[in-house]
Protein backbone atom coordinates (compact mmCIF):
# COMPACT_ATOMS: atom_id res chain seq x y z
CA UNK A 1 0.00 0.00 0.00
CA UNK A 2 2.93 2.14 0.79
CA UNK A 3 4.45 1.29 -2.50
CA UNK A 4 1.40 2.43 -4.22
CA UNK A 5 1.28 5.54 -2.33
CA UNK A 6 5.24 6.37 -3.28
CA UNK A 7 4.71 5.62 -6.99
CA UNK A 8 1.18 7.11 -7.39
CA UNK A 9 2.52 10.44 -5.58
CA UNK A 10 5.55 10.35 -7.77
CA UNK A 11 3.46 9.57 -11.23
CA UNK A 12 0.88 12.71 -9.77
CA UNK A 13 4.22 15.14 -9.76
CA UNK A 14 4.78 13.43 -13.62
CA UNK A 15 1.59 14.38 -14.89
CA UNK A 16 1.55 18.05 -13.19
CA UNK A 17 4.68 18.95 -14.28
CA UNK A 18 3.22 17.80 -17.98
CA UNK A 19 0.20 19.52 -17.39
CA UNK A 20 2.30 22.35 -16.51
CA UNK A 21 4.63 22.20 -19.36
CA UNK A 22 1.98 22.06 -21.81
CA UNK A 23 0.13 24.77 -20.47
CA UNK A 24 2.96 27.13 -20.24
CA UNK A 25 3.30 26.63 -23.76
CA UNK A 26 -0.19 26.93 -24.76
CA UNK A 27 0.04 30.66 -22.73
CA UNK A 28 3.18 31.55 -25.13
CA UNK A 29 1.07 30.28 -28.09
CA UNK A 30 -1.05 32.44 -27.13
CA UNK A 31 0.81 35.56 -26.39
CA UNK A 32 2.86 35.07 -29.74
CA UNK A 33 -0.61 35.58 -31.53
CA UNK A 34 -1.26 38.46 -29.50
CA UNK A 35 1.85 39.49 -30.36
CA UNK A 36 1.89 39.36 -33.67
CA UNK A 37 -1.70 41.25 -34.08
CA UNK A 38 -0.02 43.99 -32.03
CA UNK A 39 2.85 44.20 -33.92
CA UNK A 40 0.19 44.45 -36.84
CA UNK A 41 -1.77 47.23 -35.22
CA UNK A 42 1.39 49.00 -34.44
CA UNK A 43 2.38 49.01 -38.42
CA UNK A 44 -0.94 50.15 -39.44
CA UNK A 45 -0.97 53.32 -36.71
CA UNK A 46 2.99 54.02 -38.19
CA UNK A 47 1.77 53.40 -41.52
CA UNK A 48 -1.21 56.00 -41.27
CA UNK A 49 1.02 58.41 -39.00
CA UNK A 50 3.90 58.36 -42.50
CA UNK A 51 1.26 59.12 -44.50
CA UNK A 52 -0.33 61.95 -42.50
CA UNK A 53 3.25 63.02 -42.02
CA UNK A 54 4.06 63.56 -45.94
CA UNK A 55 0.17 64.89 -46.44
CA UNK A 56 1.18 67.68 -44.15
CA UNK A 57 4.77 68.41 -45.05
CA UNK A 58 3.61 69.07 -48.48
CA UNK A 59 1.12 71.15 -47.00
CA UNK A 60 3.58 73.08 -44.89
CA UNK A 61 5.72 73.49 -47.63
CA UNK A 62 3.13 75.23 -49.90
CA UNK A 63 2.73 77.28 -46.81
CA UNK A 64 6.01 78.85 -46.55
CA UNK A 65 7.07 78.62 -49.77
CA UNK A 66 9.27 75.48 -49.49
CA UNK A 67 11.53 77.23 -47.32
CA UNK A 68 11.06 77.23 -43.62
CA UNK A 69 13.96 79.20 -42.65
CA UNK A 70 12.77 82.11 -44.20
CA UNK A 71 9.30 81.67 -41.73
CA UNK A 72 10.84 80.68 -38.40
CA UNK A 73 10.98 84.89 -37.88
CA UNK A 74 8.05 85.34 -39.69
CA UNK A 75 5.39 85.63 -37.07
CA UNK A 76 2.14 85.99 -39.01
CA UNK A 77 3.57 82.65 -40.98
CA UNK A 78 2.98 80.88 -37.91
CA UNK A 79 -0.57 81.88 -37.31
CA UNK A 80 -1.55 80.15 -40.75
CA UNK A 81 0.81 76.67 -40.36
CA UNK A 82 -0.90 76.35 -36.63
CA UNK A 83 -4.18 76.70 -38.06
CA UNK A 84 -3.38 74.06 -41.14
CA UNK A 85 -2.21 71.30 -38.28
CA UNK A 86 -4.87 72.01 -36.24
CA UNK A 87 -7.04 70.67 -39.26
CA UNK A 88 -5.49 67.48 -39.05
CA UNK A 89 -5.97 66.91 -35.28
CA UNK A 90 -8.49 64.53 -34.30
CA UNK A 91 -8.81 61.81 -31.79
CA UNK A 92 -6.36 59.64 -33.42
CA UNK A 93 -3.49 62.64 -34.07
CA UNK A 94 -3.50 64.06 -30.60
CA UNK A 95 -1.03 66.72 -31.17
CA UNK A 96 1.01 67.83 -34.16
CA UNK A 97 3.30 70.86 -34.20
CA UNK A 98 6.08 71.93 -36.22
CA UNK A 99 9.49 71.78 -33.89
CA UNK A 100 12.64 74.03 -35.24
CA UNK A 101 16.23 74.47 -34.63
CA UNK A 102 17.59 77.50 -33.54
CA UNK A 103 20.99 79.10 -34.27
CA UNK A 104 22.29 77.88 -30.96
CA UNK A 105 20.93 74.26 -31.75
CA UNK A 106 18.61 74.17 -29.45
CA UNK A 107 14.58 72.84 -30.04
CA UNK A 108 12.00 75.14 -30.41
CA UNK A 109 8.19 75.20 -31.13
CA UNK A 110 7.54 76.77 -35.05
CA UNK A 111 3.49 76.34 -35.12
CA UNK A 112 1.48 74.04 -33.06
CA UNK A 113 -1.94 72.73 -33.67
CA UNK A 114 -3.11 72.13 -30.30
CA UNK A 115 -5.76 73.48 -28.65
CA UNK A 116 -5.80 76.96 -26.67
CA UNK A 117 -5.25 75.07 -23.45
CA UNK A 118 -2.17 72.77 -25.03
CA UNK A 119 -0.80 75.19 -27.53
CA UNK A 120 3.18 75.91 -27.04
CA UNK A 121 4.02 79.45 -27.79
CA UNK A 122 5.72 80.50 -30.82
CA UNK A 123 10.11 80.18 -30.48
CA UNK A 124 8.92 78.58 -27.01
CA UNK A 125 11.97 75.92 -26.13
CA UNK A 126 10.77 72.56 -26.72
CA UNK A 127 13.06 69.69 -24.59
CA UNK A 128 12.81 66.00 -25.92
CA UNK A 129 12.09 63.23 -23.54
CA UNK A 130 13.89 60.79 -25.68
CA UNK A 131 16.84 62.97 -26.99
CA UNK A 132 18.20 59.71 -29.00
CA UNK A 133 15.07 59.51 -30.85
CA UNK A 134 15.19 63.00 -31.68
CA UNK A 135 18.77 62.75 -32.76
CA UNK A 136 18.32 59.92 -34.99
CA UNK A 137 15.63 62.41 -36.91
CA UNK A 138 18.47 65.16 -37.26
CA UNK A 139 20.93 63.19 -38.22
CA UNK A 140 20.07 60.40 -40.27
CA UNK A 141 17.29 62.30 -41.71
CA UNK A 142 14.74 59.89 -41.95
CA UNK A 143 11.20 59.21 -40.38
CA UNK A 144 11.54 57.70 -36.81
CA UNK A 145 8.58 56.84 -34.04
CA UNK A 146 8.92 55.71 -30.41
CA UNK A 147 6.31 54.13 -28.17
CA UNK A 148 5.71 56.71 -25.33
CA UNK A 149 5.45 55.67 -21.89
CA UNK A 150 5.90 59.19 -20.09
CA UNK A 151 3.17 60.77 -21.16
CA UNK A 152 -0.46 60.75 -20.36
CA UNK A 153 -2.86 59.77 -22.89
CA UNK A 154 0.35 58.86 -26.02
CA UNK A 155 0.60 56.35 -27.22
CA UNK A 156 3.41 56.97 -29.87
CA UNK A 157 5.07 59.77 -30.94
CA UNK A 158 6.13 60.12 -34.87
CA UNK A 159 9.04 62.30 -36.08
CA UNK A 160 9.15 63.24 -40.07
CA UNK A 161 12.00 65.62 -40.65
CA UNK A 162 12.23 68.62 -42.94
CA UNK A 163 15.42 69.10 -45.11
CA UNK A 164 16.24 71.71 -47.22
CA UNK A 165 19.32 72.03 -48.96
CA UNK A 166 20.25 68.80 -47.12
CA UNK A 167 20.03 70.04 -43.92
CA UNK A 168 17.05 69.17 -41.07
CA UNK A 169 15.64 72.84 -40.51
CA UNK A 170 12.59 71.43 -38.94
CA UNK A 171 10.67 68.34 -37.76
CA UNK A 172 6.91 67.81 -37.85
CA UNK A 173 6.07 65.91 -34.43
CA UNK A 174 2.52 63.87 -34.75
CA UNK A 175 1.70 62.41 -30.74
CA UNK A 176 -0.87 59.49 -31.51
CA UNK A 177 -3.27 59.16 -28.68
CA UNK A 178 -3.54 55.78 -26.76
CA UNK A 179 -7.27 55.98 -27.76
CA UNK A 180 -6.88 54.40 -31.27
CA UNK A 181 -4.63 51.95 -29.82
CA UNK A 182 -7.18 51.01 -27.59
CA UNK A 183 -10.06 50.61 -30.00
CA UNK A 184 -8.28 48.00 -31.72
CA UNK A 185 -6.88 46.34 -28.43
CA UNK A 186 -10.54 46.48 -27.07
CA UNK A 187 -11.00 42.65 -28.07
CA UNK A 188 -7.56 41.89 -27.18
CA UNK A 189 -7.69 42.92 -23.99
CA UNK A 190 -9.73 40.78 -22.45
CA UNK A 191 -8.32 37.88 -23.94
CA UNK A 192 -5.10 39.11 -22.64
CA UNK A 193 -6.21 39.87 -18.90
CA UNK A 194 -7.45 35.71 -18.90
CA UNK A 195 -4.01 34.68 -20.13
CA UNK A 196 -2.02 37.27 -17.65
CA UNK A 197 -4.57 35.38 -14.66
CA UNK A 198 -4.55 31.52 -16.13
CA UNK A 199 -0.50 32.05 -15.96
CA UNK A 200 -0.64 33.30 -12.79
CA UNK A 201 -2.97 30.33 -11.42
CA UNK A 202 -0.94 28.09 -13.54
CA UNK A 203 2.55 29.65 -11.54
CA UNK A 204 0.49 29.39 -8.13
CA UNK A 205 -0.50 25.57 -8.68
CA UNK A 206 3.21 24.39 -9.83
CA UNK A 207 4.72 26.09 -7.41
CA UNK A 208 1.98 24.20 -4.32
CA UNK A 209 3.12 20.99 -6.69
CA UNK A 210 7.06 21.91 -6.29
CA UNK A 211 6.27 22.81 -2.29
CA UNK A 212 4.60 19.08 -1.85
CA UNK A 213 6.59 17.79 -3.65
CA UNK A 214 10.07 18.68 -1.56
CA UNK A 215 7.63 18.55 1.57
CA UNK A 216 7.02 14.98 0.57
CA UNK A 217 10.28 14.39 0.19
CA UNK A 218 11.68 15.87 2.83
CA UNK A 219 9.16 13.82 4.82
CA UNK A 220 10.30 10.61 2.76
CA UNK A 221 14.08 11.41 3.52
CA UNK A 222 13.52 12.15 7.54
CA UNK A 223 11.57 9.22 8.10
CA UNK A 224 14.80 6.89 6.97
CA UNK A 225 17.61 8.34 9.22
CA UNK A 226 18.01 8.34 12.89
CA UNK A 227 17.75 12.13 14.05
CA UNK A 228 20.49 11.99 16.57
CA UNK A 229 23.00 10.05 14.83
CA UNK A 230 21.87 10.95 11.20
CA UNK A 231 22.71 7.21 10.41
CA UNK A 232 19.96 5.01 8.76
CA UNK A 233 17.44 4.11 10.51
CA UNK A 234 15.26 0.21 10.86
CA UNK A 235 12.88 1.92 8.68
CA UNK A 236 15.30 1.88 5.79
CA UNK A 237 16.80 -1.15 6.20
CA UNK A 238 13.16 -2.70 5.90
CA UNK A 239 12.95 -0.76 3.00
CA UNK A 240 16.09 -1.84 1.19
CA UNK A 241 16.21 -5.50 2.91
CA UNK A 242 14.22 -7.16 -0.44
CA UNK A 243 16.35 -5.46 -3.12
CA UNK A 244 20.28 -7.14 -1.45
CA UNK A 245 22.07 -9.27 -3.39
CA UNK A 246 22.69 -11.77 -0.52
CA UNK A 247 25.43 -13.70 -2.15
CA UNK A 248 27.74 -10.55 -1.83
CA UNK A 249 26.73 -9.26 1.55
CA UNK A 250 28.26 -9.37 4.86
CA UNK A 251 26.99 -7.88 8.14
CA UNK A 252 28.59 -6.10 11.47
CA UNK A 253 26.62 -5.61 14.27
CA UNK A 254 28.01 -3.54 16.67
CA UNK A 255 27.11 -2.52 20.39
CA UNK A 256 28.76 -0.01 22.63
CA UNK A 257 30.10 -1.75 25.84
CA UNK A 258 28.50 -0.02 28.96
CA UNK A 259 26.68 2.18 27.65
CA UNK A 260 23.98 1.56 30.12
CA UNK A 261 26.73 2.56 32.83
CA UNK A 262 27.17 5.58 30.76
CA UNK A 263 23.53 6.71 30.74
CA UNK A 264 23.34 6.02 34.34
CA UNK A 265 26.09 7.73 35.44
CA UNK A 266 26.15 10.79 33.77
CA UNK A 267 22.64 11.23 31.90
CA UNK A 268 20.86 11.08 28.60
CA UNK A 269 22.65 13.57 27.17
CA UNK A 270 25.65 12.81 27.41
CA UNK A 271 24.87 8.79 25.93
CA UNK A 272 23.37 10.73 22.99
CA UNK A 273 26.94 12.89 22.45
CA UNK A 274 28.90 9.43 22.57
CA UNK A 275 26.16 7.41 20.18
CA UNK A 276 26.91 10.95 18.11
CA UNK A 277 30.63 10.78 17.92
CA UNK A 278 30.41 6.63 17.47
CA UNK A 279 28.20 7.37 14.54
CA UNK A 280 30.69 9.86 13.12
CA UNK A 281 33.48 6.78 13.86
CA UNK A 282 31.63 4.37 11.56
CA UNK A 283 30.90 6.46 8.45
CA UNK A 284 34.44 7.50 8.85
CA UNK A 285 35.51 3.54 9.20
CA UNK A 286 33.08 2.66 6.19
CA UNK A 287 32.93 3.37 2.42
CA UNK A 288 30.11 5.66 1.02
CA UNK A 289 27.74 2.33 -0.49
CA UNK A 290 28.14 0.90 3.16
CA UNK A 291 24.78 1.28 4.92
CA UNK A 292 25.62 2.53 8.46
CA UNK A 293 22.35 2.13 10.30
CA UNK A 294 21.17 2.67 13.46
CA UNK A 295 19.45 -0.98 14.94
CA UNK A 296 18.31 0.03 18.01
CA UNK A 297 19.20 1.82 21.27
CA UNK A 298 23.07 1.62 21.30
CA UNK A 299 22.94 -1.05 18.82
CA UNK A 300 24.15 -0.88 15.06
CA UNK A 301 24.39 -2.11 11.52
CA UNK A 302 26.68 -2.43 8.76
CA UNK A 303 25.76 -3.69 5.99
CA UNK A 304 28.92 -3.90 3.63
CA UNK A 305 30.02 -5.38 0.07
CA UNK A 306 31.90 -8.97 0.61
CA UNK A 307 34.17 -9.35 -2.55
CA UNK A 308 36.26 -12.55 -3.00
CA UNK A 309 38.61 -11.31 -0.53
CA UNK A 310 36.93 -11.56 3.12
CA UNK A 311 39.92 -9.33 4.47
CA UNK A 312 38.48 -6.42 3.91
CA UNK A 313 35.16 -6.91 6.28
CA UNK A 314 37.13 -7.59 9.32
CA UNK A 315 39.62 -4.62 8.49
CA UNK A 316 36.31 -2.69 8.69
CA UNK A 317 35.52 -4.21 11.79
CA UNK A 318 38.71 -3.80 13.34
CA UNK A 319 39.40 0.02 12.00
CA UNK A 320 36.07 0.54 14.37
CA UNK A 321 36.93 -1.11 17.50
CA UNK A 322 40.54 0.57 17.33
CA UNK A 323 39.24 3.67 16.68
CA UNK A 324 36.67 3.95 19.41
CA UNK A 325 39.06 1.98 21.89
CA UNK A 326 41.95 4.62 20.79
CA UNK A 327 40.23 7.83 20.98
CA UNK A 328 38.56 9.29 24.20
CA UNK A 329 35.06 11.35 23.59
CA UNK A 330 35.19 14.81 24.58
CA UNK A 331 32.04 15.81 26.42
CA UNK A 332 33.31 19.10 27.27
CA UNK A 333 36.24 20.80 29.24
CA UNK A 334 36.13 18.63 32.38
CA UNK A 335 34.55 15.31 31.21
CA UNK A 336 36.34 12.94 28.49
CA UNK A 337 34.83 9.15 28.32
CA UNK A 338 36.26 6.50 26.93
CA UNK A 339 34.02 3.69 25.66
CA UNK A 340 34.80 0.62 23.26
CA UNK A 341 32.40 -1.77 21.34
CA UNK A 342 32.20 -5.41 20.52
CA UNK A 343 31.37 -6.28 16.54
CA UNK A 344 29.71 -9.42 15.86
CA UNK A 345 30.37 -10.22 11.66
CA UNK A 346 28.40 -12.89 9.43
CA UNK A 347 30.38 -13.12 6.60
CA UNK A 348 27.88 -15.93 5.35
CA UNK A 349 24.85 -14.47 4.57
CA UNK A 350 24.21 -16.03 1.44
CA UNK A 351 23.66 -19.03 3.52
CA UNK A 352 20.76 -17.54 5.27
CA UNK A 353 17.15 -17.66 4.26
CA UNK A 354 16.52 -14.03 4.58
CA UNK A 355 18.44 -10.66 5.95
CA UNK A 356 16.59 -11.09 9.32
CA UNK A 357 18.27 -14.82 9.98
CA UNK A 358 21.61 -13.24 8.55
CA UNK A 359 21.39 -10.03 11.18
CA UNK A 360 20.20 -12.69 14.15
CA UNK A 361 23.68 -14.70 13.06
CA UNK A 362 25.49 -11.70 13.79
CA UNK A 363 23.36 -10.77 16.56
CA UNK A 364 24.51 -13.74 18.25
CA UNK A 365 28.42 -13.21 17.05
CA UNK A 366 27.62 -10.10 19.00
CA UNK A 367 26.45 -12.21 22.29
CA UNK A 368 29.92 -14.17 21.94
CA UNK A 369 32.09 -11.08 21.92
CA UNK A 370 30.41 -9.55 25.01
CA UNK A 371 30.88 -12.98 26.22
CA UNK A 372 34.04 -13.25 25.99
CA UNK A 373 35.24 -10.27 27.22
CA UNK A 374 33.90 -7.48 25.03
CA UNK A 375 35.76 -4.63 22.97
CA UNK A 376 36.75 -7.55 20.42
CA UNK A 377 35.30 -8.73 17.15
CA UNK A 378 34.10 -12.45 16.53
CA UNK A 379 33.22 -13.73 13.14
CA UNK A 380 31.32 -16.33 11.78
CA UNK A 381 31.87 -18.02 8.62
CA UNK A 382 30.42 -21.23 6.86
CA UNK B 1 -1.29 33.79 -2.19
CA UNK B 2 -2.04 37.33 -0.49
CA UNK B 3 1.51 38.54 -0.56
CA UNK B 4 1.75 37.49 -4.39
CA UNK B 5 -1.29 39.66 -4.80
CA UNK B 6 0.26 42.39 -3.10
CA UNK B 7 3.44 42.49 -4.57
CA UNK B 8 1.29 42.46 -8.29
CA UNK B 9 -0.52 45.17 -7.37
CA UNK B 10 2.29 47.21 -5.91
CA UNK B 11 4.91 46.20 -9.18
CA UNK B 12 1.54 47.48 -11.52
CA UNK B 13 1.39 50.63 -9.30
CA UNK B 14 5.46 51.26 -9.42
CA UNK B 15 5.09 50.62 -13.10
CA UNK B 16 2.10 52.81 -13.86
CA UNK B 17 2.59 56.38 -15.51
CA UNK B 18 1.05 58.53 -12.45
CA UNK B 19 1.12 62.14 -13.24
CA UNK B 20 0.88 63.33 -9.84
CA UNK B 21 4.23 61.61 -8.78
CA UNK B 22 6.26 62.73 -11.66
CA UNK B 23 5.12 66.42 -10.76
CA UNK B 24 6.27 65.44 -7.12
CA UNK B 25 9.18 63.95 -8.32
CA UNK B 26 10.00 66.79 -10.76
CA UNK B 27 9.86 69.52 -7.91
CA UNK B 28 11.89 67.32 -5.42
CA UNK B 29 14.24 67.19 -8.67
CA UNK B 30 14.13 70.99 -9.13
CA UNK B 31 14.38 72.12 -5.56
CA UNK B 32 17.22 69.58 -4.37
CA UNK B 33 18.96 71.44 -7.40
CA UNK B 34 18.60 74.82 -6.27
CA UNK B 35 18.76 74.70 -2.57
CA UNK B 36 21.16 73.10 -0.33
CA UNK B 37 19.35 71.94 2.84
CA UNK B 38 18.00 68.02 3.64
CA UNK B 39 14.04 69.68 4.08
CA UNK B 40 13.64 71.81 1.12
CA UNK B 41 10.73 74.52 2.23
CA UNK B 42 8.20 74.83 -0.86
CA UNK B 43 5.37 76.81 -1.30
CA UNK B 44 2.81 76.85 -4.15
CA UNK B 45 -0.43 78.17 -5.50
CA UNK B 46 -1.16 75.51 -8.27
CA UNK B 47 -4.28 73.73 -7.69
CA UNK B 48 -2.47 70.63 -9.22
CA UNK B 49 0.72 70.93 -7.61
CA UNK B 50 -0.48 71.17 -4.28
CA UNK B 51 -1.90 67.87 -4.40
CA UNK B 52 1.66 66.43 -4.26
CA UNK B 53 1.84 67.45 -1.08
CA UNK B 54 2.99 64.87 1.34
CA UNK B 55 4.56 62.47 -1.69
CA UNK B 56 8.39 63.67 -1.32
CA UNK B 57 9.55 63.08 2.14
CA UNK B 58 12.50 65.76 1.36
CA UNK B 59 9.97 68.57 0.80
CA UNK B 60 8.08 70.84 3.30
CA UNK B 61 4.79 72.53 2.03
CA UNK B 62 4.83 75.75 3.45
CA UNK B 63 3.98 79.84 3.40
CA UNK B 64 5.03 82.11 0.45
CA UNK B 65 6.95 83.52 3.34
CA UNK B 66 8.78 80.83 4.50
CA UNK B 67 9.72 78.96 0.96
CA UNK B 68 12.62 78.47 -0.17
CA UNK B 69 11.21 77.75 -3.48
CA UNK B 70 8.03 78.33 -4.91
CA UNK B 71 6.17 76.90 -8.19
CA UNK B 72 3.75 79.88 -8.85
CA UNK B 73 0.86 80.24 -10.50
CA UNK B 74 -0.76 83.99 -10.12
CA UNK B 75 1.21 86.65 -11.61
CA UNK B 76 0.38 89.11 -8.59
CA UNK B 77 2.25 86.55 -6.08
CA UNK B 78 5.67 85.52 -8.47
CA UNK B 79 5.63 89.47 -8.95
CA UNK B 80 5.24 91.05 -5.21
CA UNK B 81 3.75 89.13 -2.71
CA UNK B 82 6.41 85.64 -2.79
CA UNK B 83 9.63 85.84 -0.92
CA UNK B 84 11.21 82.71 -1.89
CA UNK B 85 14.75 83.27 -3.63
CA UNK B 86 13.89 80.83 -6.49
CA UNK B 87 10.86 81.15 -8.30
CA UNK B 88 9.18 78.57 -10.77
CA UNK B 89 6.24 79.73 -12.89
CA UNK B 90 3.73 76.98 -13.79
CA UNK B 91 2.80 78.81 -16.83
CA UNK B 92 4.82 79.85 -20.01
CA UNK B 93 3.83 83.02 -20.40
CA UNK B 94 3.93 84.06 -17.12
CA UNK B 95 7.71 82.79 -16.88
CA UNK B 96 8.10 84.89 -20.09
CA UNK B 97 6.85 88.17 -18.95
CA UNK B 98 8.04 87.42 -15.26
CA UNK B 99 11.16 89.79 -13.89
CA UNK B 100 11.62 87.67 -11.10
CA UNK B 101 10.73 83.88 -12.37
CA UNK B 102 13.93 82.00 -12.81
CA UNK B 103 12.17 79.20 -14.76
CA UNK B 104 8.82 77.77 -15.42
CA UNK B 105 7.69 73.93 -14.80
CA UNK B 106 4.81 73.15 -16.24
CA UNK B 107 2.37 70.52 -17.74
CA UNK B 108 1.73 70.76 -21.66
CA UNK B 109 0.90 68.23 -24.46
CA UNK B 110 0.85 65.31 -21.32
CA UNK B 111 4.05 65.97 -20.22
CA UNK B 112 6.66 68.00 -18.21
CA UNK B 113 8.13 70.64 -19.40
CA UNK B 114 10.81 72.70 -17.46
CA UNK B 115 12.82 75.81 -18.35
CA UNK B 116 15.12 77.77 -17.26
CA UNK B 117 16.44 81.20 -17.77
CA UNK B 118 19.78 81.83 -18.06
CA UNK B 119 19.74 85.48 -17.49
CA UNK B 120 18.43 84.68 -14.03
CA UNK B 121 20.78 81.93 -13.07
CA UNK B 122 23.18 84.69 -14.09
CA UNK B 123 22.12 87.25 -10.94
CA UNK B 124 21.51 84.65 -8.87
CA UNK B 125 24.84 83.28 -9.29
CA UNK B 126 23.67 79.56 -9.71
CA UNK B 127 25.45 76.75 -11.44
CA UNK B 128 23.35 73.88 -12.55
CA UNK B 129 24.50 69.92 -12.59
CA UNK B 130 24.88 68.80 -16.11
CA UNK B 131 21.56 66.94 -15.78
CA UNK B 132 19.81 70.67 -16.26
CA UNK B 133 21.98 72.11 -18.76
CA UNK B 134 19.12 71.06 -21.58
CA UNK B 135 16.36 73.13 -19.99
CA UNK B 136 18.64 76.20 -20.28
CA UNK B 137 18.06 79.31 -22.55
Amino acid sequence: MKKFLFYSKNLFFIISFIIFIGSLYLYSSFKSVLYQHQKEIHNIEVNRAYKAAKKITNQINLHINNSIVSTIYDGTIEKDLSRMLSYYRNDEFKYIYLIYIDSKGSLRYLADGSTVEEKAAFHQKFTPSNESLWDDALIKKNDVYDLQDNAEELWLTYLSPIVENGKVEAILVLDISTKEYQEFSKLLVPLEKFLNLFLFVLAVVFFVILLQGFLFYKQYKNSMFDSLTKLYNRHFLKKISLNLDMDRLAVLMIDIDYFKLVNDKYGHNVGDIVLESVARKFLAATRLDDKVIRYGGEEFLILTKLSKNKQHVLDIAERIRASIEKDSIRIDTLLNIRVSVSIGVNLSVKSFSSLDMAIKKADEMLYQAKHNGRNRIEVYED
Amino acid sequence: MRILLIILLSLTYLFSFDALHVKAQIIAKIAHELVDKDIVNIYTDDESLIKTKGLVPSLNYTTKKNADIAFLTHKDTIEKTCKAKYIFSTSYYNYKTSKKAIGAFFWQKGRPNIIIKSSMLKKLNIKLSQSFQKYIE
